[in-house]
């Protein structure tokens, strides 16, 4: 498989996707592209979809996510009301909520990515509000400016909670924060030297948190004379940023892990690979909105080496299956099961971050997997459309157990299962225990424990 | 080390269609690979009782002729006369009959004064200390059980898709387990090792043919396809996992304790404990916790129930496992963040302390009383001095029980405690 | 009931019984409109009591003497009418809620089920209904059989002089079974299934039974329907013979009759001694919990069940609303001296009155000896609460610095318990919180003041000294602590202390609701979530005139074990303080929009406007236990504010 993707021709990777005979504008490509740019696409997103083209409607969400980012969106009203309660957990659900239900999927897709690369966690920094206002922040740039975004996160008090950097002493900087901005948020391993690490921690004497608020202390910035990443002067924080986006590694780095997000789990990309990507983010002078574009509507995101090729995360995987069916259901149960499993928003497992791929799976999350699927499907809390699954199904023109099961299969897997799963399926949906109803919820519960079906 | 009983339930598990549970490419193939792995020390356990609050050392083994304890402790000490009598200057608290059973049966080892240097006396600094082996002026990633299941699973070996660890409760997940790596699940109940739900016939038809050896080439043959395979990967993943959950269920359907588990939450957690250690379930440890050891008033009647629980659980464990051949792999080790003063105070309770005693139990330990009775002439700042790093503990366990390098776990080299009956 | 059972007869035989979406999942607002209506049937109303004495139910006498429960309605379509006709349900028919569910699916389809009834008996439903059930209403349940049984006493037809065994069948019963028949035979064709109705004849009386289950007899006018056939056999048998041993020779249930109030609707009897006796209810009858307000609560009723031969339920209904109490036989001996805590010596220990501070939402007054209790504790629960107890008291003497929980701080403190919940007026308030909740007071009598007084003052201090120390830890606003006198005692409050951030807000920290405050007068200790509250009960400020009205008359009762009040007005208000919380908790939890969330809020508010108030009074005496619930609804004058 790897040499397969090292045959590749880089230019035609990340060339406009155009779809041809071999590799038709059809429900598998619709169905990739929204389970990538969002969770799912809604019931009526579909049919709109066919009838667009791929590189519309790439530009269209990339453009409507810019514009949602900077404007009140109806989740921020209810996200501000739950704050009254200073829960993390239901600020989770709150979140949680909003992805389910936000028309620019994109957008908050982006936030999630973002939230697990500025990795941040709700338990330690005990402090709700303060979490929502780095979501706030992660979600304003999301598809923006990343330099800007880096010096938000710089100074953003969760983050430094989290960090244990709310103060940073002349005589003593902390070279915590200093260490991930290059290491974890900038530019990764191999990039910069202990020595770079603690020039840099130099740069950020003086910043500090007091009362849950960002400040600059003057009496303990340190003015003298820092040399770092090969440049010397007496540089303070901002200047210390600038310094290490300007590195090379960056958009290296940056294009990498966003391209590990969108297009497929493994195996790296060599940089050979990935240099036309590269060098239109350092062109573009590091705007996210156009490489999101240029990524979303490549070649490569619609090839065979991106279709089927991650393994999909909790939220994916249950969020998906709702916003595929028009399904709505118990967010706080929902929150709840999804921390089980390992992706509770707003409670990543270390300040790495969800490594996602195979790090998801084990045999206690992929039961986990199982069983809230299960949960979900049993709750009387759980309707699509408003009503049950069958009867929604139905008015989507599914009605005979064939039309339901192939239904089911071509909004829901990204890969083909074989005829025998099929007849296992068939079996349950018509012949298995209980109501109609019952067996067709039985059935999307046989399918959700189908290796395919964590293949996103 | 090797029981017939074990060697019995290996073969078995290898052999019998259930390799399932360690599926996957790290199965050990064969009889030959089984009985390495045995001598490797592979298939021992550790279960850790924590005992939350700070227990009452003094009051749990009791000095019973030191004048000492008698004078600091007019209202609480427990008279000799009610003592379970260990040796000539040792007793245990009345409720802990369980314990002085499983003493006599060779099955109990206390470590007397476990502590360590420049005692903490708060709650959860000094537990924190216990579970990363680190003062709060180091950084604090990992605890000591995340740091050993990092070692056991070396970072270039095939991912191994099994649970290294379990931790029973509905608390945070303990420091101890933390881990860079290893990824370890904090479960309410068994049933989240179980396929929940309907259970009907079609999804045994699948799980059966998934993990059936002759399986048709489009699923089961991600077993053996590459493990670059990202759809073989979740293949081999799905079918173990499924079949570690037909095993759970056997095991629960089928198991029989013929042991009395007191009724508390400890006892049906132990019994879970238990129950999956019976299925095969590979976890090498297992963590539960007993709160309410912050005894500062009226303490007697309450640290006195708080024992029997403990007690009563402990054994019932012990006794469950020797029952169904699994005593002598595994050792069940119970600890507190600190003991409490000498002196009592004067609300009937005691306040937080130091150093106090350590309880092993399983088929596998040096029964006895190891360390001297605590010298109550001798205290520092009113509290019992240690007479034994925690660490030298932890670095026994790991090195002679669950057999690893506890250089790395512990941080420095300690020497080795006479902990287990048959040391190599 | 009858409602009810209608409607599934319909809903499972008109539909057609193949491919047809059959389980409904939850559809809240559906279950909200049976809410609806059942507390119609329920609180409907029109002034029919009739003055008639106490009788035996006709129906008793066809009963076995076996029988364990029975429950009689008088006049079930009186209540149906009452519901058709009541001033409210103009009211509840403009809602938008009520509108939207009568177009819903299941409603509509419940209609048309209706219709084809109505089509086949010839007659409008609530004409029928006053035929079928003019005798009454009646159903039990056999100990024997272990079966249910419904009985309806149809109008009886004017045919004199027909011996009864051997007349035809009454006319209208045969309709329904004809028309019932009909349609659970349904569209399915003659012969193509074993026919669902099978028949058996007894003692010369037809049983059909429907899919094996439901047998049905009709007798003269009455018309059984039950689960078990022998029970259907056994209501025959004392239908020919009057002689049999029934249900109306038992003298428990001849005692129980006697007490029966001429004007109820509604009436039941239960035999507490046969079902002691089956063994069934064994964890209630063994009399000890392992839940400590369970216990605080039930402890005195359960002693009472474990002798008293028997219990009975009557229902009053009228315009303005439902009363329905709860009796036993009582005596003072079967208490014994563990549970003297609960109704005092001799069984005299009565509740203080109701506190009423302005805006009183909930207020309950009880007698209950806690210090009695407490050290009672192992003889009333089982051995593992009594454990958890043990650990209680161990934390909380911690708590209350070393002085013993049950011993030193609950014994100083008298058996009159009074607690109080009163909604908060944030108007005027900064920093105003976002979550707005109730204050609330407890009020109890000290028995020694001037020691009680000096402890407990301290024990507040140092209690609210820890919360400051612990709070500064978590980032908690800090409790700022300040002494005021009082007539005739003292008044010890704490405050928060705002951050300059949080000054002015709006939407503050749920913290902002408390101002914990303790307050001493002459023989009282308050113990209050709030200053204000603290202070108007300590020092017996005025009250609300609408609070005051409805409270007086509990006052001008009898004294009674324990009362609680509940205002159904302010408890709206509370929500209402909180409607942006309840919208998104609603969302969150049921996945609505904000429109079907506010939708769902604004019907739970209406529903909430009906009840004015609602009260549940304990008394007891030397030889009955009785429990009370009233509800109110709200007059149709009274100027109502709509929730939005």
């Amino acid at each position: 498989m790897r040499h397969e993707l090292e045959d590749i021709d880089p230019a035609w990777a990340w060339a406009p996707f155009g779809p041809s005979d071999e590799q038709p504008w059809d429900l598998r490509l619709v169905t990739h592209l929204f389970r990538r740019a969002g969770l799912a696409a809604g019931l009526a997103q579909v049919d709109q979809a066919l009838e667009s083209d791929p590189q519309a409607i790439v530009a269209e969400m990339v453009e409507r996510s810019r514009l949602a980012a900077t404007t009140d969106q109806p989740g921020d009203e209810l996200s501000r009301t739950i704050l009254a309660s200073g829960d993390s957990r239901r600020l989770s659900a709150a979140w949680l909520y909003r992805f389910l239900n936000a028309p620019e999927q994109l957008l908050e897709k982006m936030t999630l990515f973002w939230h697990g690369h500025f990795a941040t966690g709700a338990e330690k920094v005990n402090d709700a509000r303060m979490m929502w206002d780095q979501n706030t922040l992660l979600r304003k740039h999301a598809v923006g400016y990343f330099p800007e975004l880096v010096h938000g996160i710089a100074r953003d008090p969760a983050m430094l909670v989290y960090l244990d950097s709310v103060s940073n002493r002349k005589s003593h900087p902390n070279e915590n924060f200093a260490r991930e901005l290059m290491e974890l948020f900038c530019l990764g391993e191999g990039h910069y030297s202990e020595r770079d690490v603690q020039e840099l921690a130099r740069c950020f004497t003086g910043w500090e948190i007091r009362s849950r608020r960002f400040r600059k202390n003057r009496y303990q910035q340190d003015r003298g004379t820092k040399s770092l990443l090969g440049q010397s002067g007496p540089f303070d924080g901002e200047d210390g940023i600038e310094i290490v986006l300007r590195q090379p590694a960056m958009p290296q780095f940056i294009c990498q892990k966003l391209v590990k997000f969108l297009v497929c789990d493994e195996p790296p990309l060599s940089p050979r690979l990935l240099a036309p990507l590269v060098s239109e983010f350092r062109e573009q002078g590091f705007q996210l909105a156009p490489l999101l574009q240029r990524i979303l509507g490549s070649n490569l995101f619609f090839s065979r080496h991106s279709l089927a090729r991650k393994i999909r995360s909790p939220i994916e995987l249950v969020g998906g299956l709702l916003r595929a069916l028009g399904g709505t259901t118990n967010v706080v149960e929902m929150a709840t099961g999804l921390a089980g499993i390992g992706q509770g928003l707003f409670f990543p497992p270390n300040v790495k971050g969800w490594d996602g791929g195979r790090d998801w799976i084990n045999s206690s999350t992929l039961l986990g997997r199982a069983n809230l699927v299960q949960r979900t499907l049993s709750s009387p809390k759980t309707r699509f459309q408003g009503a049950g699954l069958a009867e929604s199904l139905e008015q989507q023109g599914a009605s005979s157990p064939d039309e339901v099961v192939q239904w089911l299969l071509e909004r829901l897997l990204a890969t083909p299962i074989d005829q025998d799963q099929r007849a296992i399926l068939l079996s349950e949906l018509t012949g298995g225990t209980g109501d109609r109803e019952q067996r067709t919820r039985n059935t999307l519960h046989l399918l959700s424990t189908f290796p395919e079906f964590q293949l996103g | 080390m090797i029981t017939s009983m074990n060697r019995r339930r290996l073969l078995k598990s290898s052999v019998g269609g259930a390799l399932a549970l360690g599926v996957g490419t790290q199965v050990p193939r064969g009889l030959r690979a089984a009985a390495s792995v045995l001598e490797n020390r592979q298939d021992s356990i550790l279960v850790v009782v924590q005992l939350s609050g700070g227990n009452d050392g003094l009051n749990t083994v009791i000095p019973y002729t030191d004048e000492a304890y008698y004078r600091a402790r007019p209202q609480l000490a427990i008279q000799k006369s009610d003592a379970l009598r260990v040796d000539a200057e040792t007793g245990l608290h009345p409720e802990l009959s369980g314990f002085s059973e499983l003493l006599q049966d060779g099955l109990l080892s206390i470590v007397q004064g476990v502590g360590y240097e420049n005692p903490n006396r708060s709650h959860f600094e000094s537990m924190d200390i216990w579970h990363s082996c680190r003062r709060k002026s180091e950084p604090r990633a990992d605890g000591w059980l995340g740091r050993f299941l990092e070692l056991a699973e070396p970072v270039n070996a095939t991912r191994s898709n099994q649970v290294a660890a379990l931790h029973l409760g509905k608390n945070e997940q303990p420091l101890a387990l933390r881990s860079q790596r290893v990824q370890i699940p904090s479960v309410q109940s068994v049933d989240q090792f179980r396929l929940t739900g309907h259970q009907g016939d079609a999804l045994r038809e699948w799980v059966s043919r998934l993990t059936a050896p002759s399986a048709s080439p489009s699923s089961a043959a991600g077993l053996a396809s590459s493990a670059d395979d990202l759809l073989g990967f979740v293949q081999s993943s799905t079918s173990s996992a499924l079949a570690a959950s037909e095993q759970v269920d056997q095991a629960l359907q089928d198991y029989q304790t013929g042991v009395d588990y007191p009724d508390s939450a400890l006892g049906k957690q132990l019994l879970t404990i238990a129950q999956l250690i019976d299925s095969g379930i590979q976890a090498r440890i297992y963590y539960v916790e007993l709160d309410g050891f912050d005894t500062h008033a009226q303490q007697a009647a309450t640290h006195a129930n708080l024992l029997r629980q403990w007690s009563d659980a402990v054994t019932a464990l012990v006794r469950d496992l020797e029952r169904h051949g699994h005593g002598d792999r595994v050792c069940v080790l119970s600890f507190s963040e600190f003991g409490r003063r000498v002196a009592e105070n004067a609300s009937g309770g005691t306040d937080h302390g130091a150093a106090a005693p350590v309880v092993l139990a399983g088929g596998g330990v040096a029964a006895g009383v190891i360390g001297q009775p605590p010298n109550l002439e001798d205290l520092h700042d009113g509290d019992v001095k240690y007479q034994v790093d925690y660490r030298q503990v932890y670095a026994t366990l790991v090195r002679e029980w669950l057999g690893g390098d506890p250089v790395p776990v512990v941080g420095q080299d300690f020497e080795t405690l006479p902990l287990f009956a048959a040391q190599a | 009931m009858r409602y009810n059972m209608l409607a599934t007869t319909s809903a499972t035989t008109i539909e057609p019984p193949i491919g047809q979406p059959e389980s409904q999942f939850m559809i809240s607002t559906k279950s909200t409109v049976t809410a609806v209506y059942a507390a119609l049937l329920l609180l409907g109303a029109a002034a029919c009591s009739r003055a008639a004495t106490p009788d035996v139910p006709p129906s008793a006498k066809l009963l076995p003497e076996s029988t364990v429960a029975f429950a009689w309605v008088d006049s079930p379509s009186q209540l149906v009418d009452l519901v058709l006709h009541h001033p409210l349900r103009e009211r509840v028919e403009s809602w938008p809620a009520y509108q939207q569910v009568m177009e819903a699916d299941g409603l509509v389809k419940f209609k048309s089920g209706l219709s084809i009834f109505e089509a086949g008996m010839g007659m409008r439903w609530p004409k029928f209904l006053k035929q079928l059930t003019e005798g009454g209403l009646s159903v039990a349940l056999d100990g024997e059989s272990e079966g249910m049984v419904a009985l309806v006493c149809a109008r009886p037809e004017n045919r004199a002089g027909e011996n009864q065994n051997q007349a035809g069948e009454h006319e209208l019963l045969g309709r329904l079974r004809a028309t019932v028949f009909s349609l659970v035979r349904g569209g399915k064709p003659a012969g193509a299934e074993t026919d669902p109705i099978a028949t058996e004849d007894y003692s010369g009386q037809t049983v059909y039974s429907i899919n094996g289950d439901t047998h049905w007899v009709t007798l003269d006018n009455w018309m059984v329907l039950t689960n078990k056939i022998d029970l259907a056999r056994q209501v025959i048998d004392r239908f020919r013979e009057e002689q049999a041993a029934c249900l109306a020779d038992e003298p428990s249930f001849l005692n129980a009759v006697r007490q029966r109030p001429a004007d109820g609707q509604a009436w039941g009897y239960l035999n507490v001694q046969a079902v002691r006796e089956s063994g069934q209810a064994q964890p209630l009858m063994s009399g000890r919990t392992e839940n400590v307000v369970a216990e605080a609560l039930l402890g005195g009723i359960v002693s009472n069940l474990q002798h008293t031969p028997y219990a009975t339920f009557d229902l009053q209904v009228d315009s303005r609303g439902i009363e329905a109490r709860l009796q036993t036989p009582h005596q003072n001996d079967w208490v014994g001296e563990d549970r003297a805590y609960y109704f005092g010596d001799g069984g005299h220990g009565t509740a203080p009155r109701l506190l009423q501070p302005e805006r009183t939402l909930f207020a309950l007054s009880t007698y209950r000896d806690l210090s009695q209790m407490w050290l009672r504790g192992g003889d009333l629960m089982i051995d593992k609460a009594v454990d958890e107890l043990e650990q209680a008291d161990t934390q909380l003497t911690t708590f209350f610095s070393g002085r013993d929980f049950g011993d030193d701080i609950l014994s100083g403190l008298g058996p009159e318990i009074q607690f109080v919940a009163a909604q908060q007026d944030f108007a005027d308030v900064l920093p105003r919180p976002a979550i707005k909740l109730p204050a609330f007071a407890f009020r109890t009598r000290m028995l020694t003041p001037r020691e009680t007084q000096a402890e407990f003052r301290r024990v507040f201090q140092s209690l609210i000294g820890f919360i400051n120390v612990v709070g500064a830890m978590q980032g908690q606003p800090q409790f700022d602590l300040d002494q005021q006198p009082l007539a005739g005692g003292q008044l010890i409050a704490a405050t928060y202390v705002a951050a300059p951030a949080q000054r002015d807000s709006t939407s503050a920290a749920i913290n902002y609701n408390f101002s914990p405050t303790v307050a001493f007068t002459d023989e009282h200790f308050v113990l209050s979530s709030t200053t204000d509250l603290a202070r108007e009960l300590a020092t017996g400020a005025s009250s609300s005139d609408i609070v005051k009205s409805t409270l007086q008359q509990l006052d001008n009762e009898e004294p009674a074990n324990s009362m609680a009040h509940l205002n159904g007005s302010l408890l709206q208000a509370v929500l209402k303080d909180n409607h942006d919380q309840l919208i998104a908790q609603n969302m969150l939890e049921n996945g609505h929009s904000r429109e079907e969330a506010e939708g769902e809020i604004g019907l739970l508010m209406d529903l909430l406007g009906l009840i004015r108030d609602a009260d549940l009074r304990l008394d007891a005496d030397a030889s009955r236990l009785r429990l009370t619930f009233r509800a109110a609804v709200t007059e149709m004058n009274a100027p109502q504010e709509s929730a939005e």
